[in-house]
């Protein structure tokens, strides 16, 4: 079953410690979720998943980790896409670090994020800092990937190059290649910017070029000011070129007649964000889609207040999408409470569309959320939630979920024993 | 001389200039782990005084994330287990991320509530912003209306 093919390279690590050393740092999170909904068609579905993170530490030197995450699902109901069971192997690496210019090597499936490229891959990543503020990194291997076709032919490469001074830029360009069934698919040429050439203000973003149809993808960047006092100014602009942008898909909603690969969107928008005290801040914020082809405009804009102590969280969001035409247009409004009693916490959440233009029969749709958690222990936590949703697609739509979550950490071989729970450790790294 | 050639020698240089680069680098790597836990959403300025203020995470975090994990995901790493990172960045997902997280509703995580009526309106608008997560991964649900 799939689900055992995912879950076996874990299975493996855990059998193999022993034998590995004599005393390897295990720590990870399990997390069970048992989901009951409806489908369109009217078939009620039960899907039980289970998500496994899991980090071995410590494989003979403490130079050596093993990184795993993985998940699987079975429905106890019915047949969903054809199978009552799948799951997804979603990164299992080996890391070798060094204790000198943050060095590392990753052998297995790792998600690379270097420049231009943001893809997971089986194969090979390296990074190393270098005299002089120099970083470069380099990756190889296959891309992976969920379409139909067989990974004969594929490979994906490449690499990133920076300089920089600490805390006051880091320029770098990097590269990406990856072939399809031997042919090229993707040739990408990315350039990365980060720049504080004032206390008071910050540059950075992206520009993605197609090394193989030699057009600019994409422009995207961020001017950060502030804070002045409470007052935190942002300003954003972007340019995609859907041509370049889109031209590696594999799916047809971003192709033509879908999308008009001609079309070039200018971006252009910003928020400003005040603190009135520590726990309450009010923003707003505004952005423009400036269509060349089409030759009109779209913009989204609105305000949101948020308040958040250690027990309480809330925060009400109110934004209008105002498309080119009355198809495309929507207000959303979001108010959610969060509060937490010693072991327990209950959340409110509530999401309000409103379609310009009706969709099936329906201008407006409702979603109402409310979630009780339970702290069982410092590592295992209880959720259940329900959801009530009135939309264009259902009725009348009621959907649970039971989650249960459990974090563990121990030390196996040598003297066992186990170690603290990692929440409240210092140093406990977010699950 | 030939392409193939001119790669290999340009490869060969290249990697023997970053060997010496990399022998004389003999900086201290970060470490594994902040040395201090940080709860929710952290303001790094709260402790750090200089630029690295400036990944307070703030609503907008969500936005100008990318780039700090495109330049120094190894600064994210240590908070961050990779689990973290693929709640949202899937090869493959059918839950929402929204949906594994109800009770933490400060998290921005995309499609809340009923986001198949709503991407019709964004998806036209801008469509670049699922490509990133949709166009070659994660997209087997949506083939099974774009097919």
């Amino acid at each position: 079953m799939i689900i055992w093919r995912i879950l076996a390279p874990a299975a493996c690590l855990l059998l193999s410690l022993p034998v590995i050393a004599s005393a390897v740092d295990l720590s990870g999170q399990s997390r069970t979720y048992l989901q009951s909904r409806q489908g369109a068609d009217g078939t009620n579905y039960l899907p039980l998943y289970e998500y496994l993170d899991l980090r071995a530490a410590n494989i003979g030197s403490d130079a050596v980790s093993f990184h795993f995450g993985g998940w699987g699902r079975y429905d106890l109901r019915t047949e969903e896409f054809g199978s009552r069971s799948t799951g997804d192997l979603q990164y299992a690496y080996l890391d070798i670090r060094k204790s000198q210019a943050n060095s590392f090597l990753r052998l297995g499936r790792v998600l690379v994020n270097e420049g231009v490229a943001a893809s997971q891959i089986d194969g090979a990543y390296a990074r190393t800092d270098l005299k002089g503020g120099f970083t470069i990194a380099a990756y190889g291997g296959l891309p992976v990937e969920t379409d139909g076709d067989t990974r004969s032919g594929d490979s994906v490469y490449g690499g990133r190059i920076s300089q920089g001074m600490p805390g006051v830029y880091t320029v770098g360009v990097s590269y990406l290649q990856e072939k399809n069934n031997s042919s090229d698919f993707r040739k990408e040429e990315g350039i990365d910017l980060w720049l504080r050439p004032f206390g008071k203000m910050t540059v950075q973003g992206t520009s993605f070029y197609n090394a193989l149809s030699k057009g600019w993808m994409q422009h995207q960047y961020y001017l950060l000011f502030g804070p002045f006092g409470k007052l935190r100014l942002n300003v954003e602009a972007s340019k995609v070129y859907y041509k370049e942008y889109f031209a590696a898909t594999t799916m047809s909603a971003f192709t033509s007649p879908n999308i008009d690969p001609q079309e070039t969107v200018t971006t252009l928008g910003g928020s400003a964000d005040y603190a009135f005290t520590p726990a309450l801040s009010a923003g707003i914020d505004y952005k423009n889609y400036d269509y060349a082809q089409a030759g009109n405009t779209a913009k989204y804009y609105g305000a949101r207040l948020t308040y958040a102590t250690a027990g309480v969280g809330a925060g009400l969001a109110l934004h209008r999408m105002d498309g080119p035409t009355a198809q495309l247009q929507y207000d959303d409004q979001r108010i959610y409470v969060t509060k937490q009693f010693s072991k327990t916490d209950i959340t409110l959440d509530i999401l309000h569309v409103a379609y310009q233009q009706e969709i099936n029969g329906i201008s407006d749709a409702y979603s109402l959320t409310a979630a009780a958690g339970y702290a069982l222990t410092p590592k295992a936590r209880v959720v259940a939630d329900v959801e009530y949703a009135k939309n264009p697609q259902f009725d009348k739509d009621v959907r649970g979920m039971l989650t249960f979550v459990y974090a563990f950490d121990a030390k196996i071989g040598g003297a066992a024993k186990t170690a603290p729970a990692a929440t409240g450790t210092p140093g406990g790294k977010k699950p | 001389m030939n392409a193939k050639v001119r790669t290999i020698i340009l490869a060969v240089m290249t990697a023997i200039i970053a060997g010496v680069l990399f022998a004389c680098a003999t900086t201290a790597s970060l470490p594994a782990k902040h040395p201090v836990e940080v709860q929710g959403m952290p303001l790094c300025s709260d402790c750090h005084k200089d630029w690295r203020g400036t990944l307070d995470h703030r609503q907008d975090y969500i936005a100008l994330h990318r780039v700090y994990a495109a330049q120094q995901k190894r600064t994210c790493e240590l908070c961050h287990v990779e689990s973290f990172c693929a709640d949202c960045h899937a090869n493959k997902e059918e839950l929402k991320p929204s949906d594994k997280y109800k009770d933490a509703p400060a998290r921005s995580m995309p499609h809340r509530g009923d986001y198949l009526s709503q991407h019709r309106i964004d998806g036209k608008l801008n469509p670049a912003s699922c490509f990133p997560c949709h166009g070659r991964q994660n997209n087997e649900r949506c083939k099974e209306c774009h097919k």
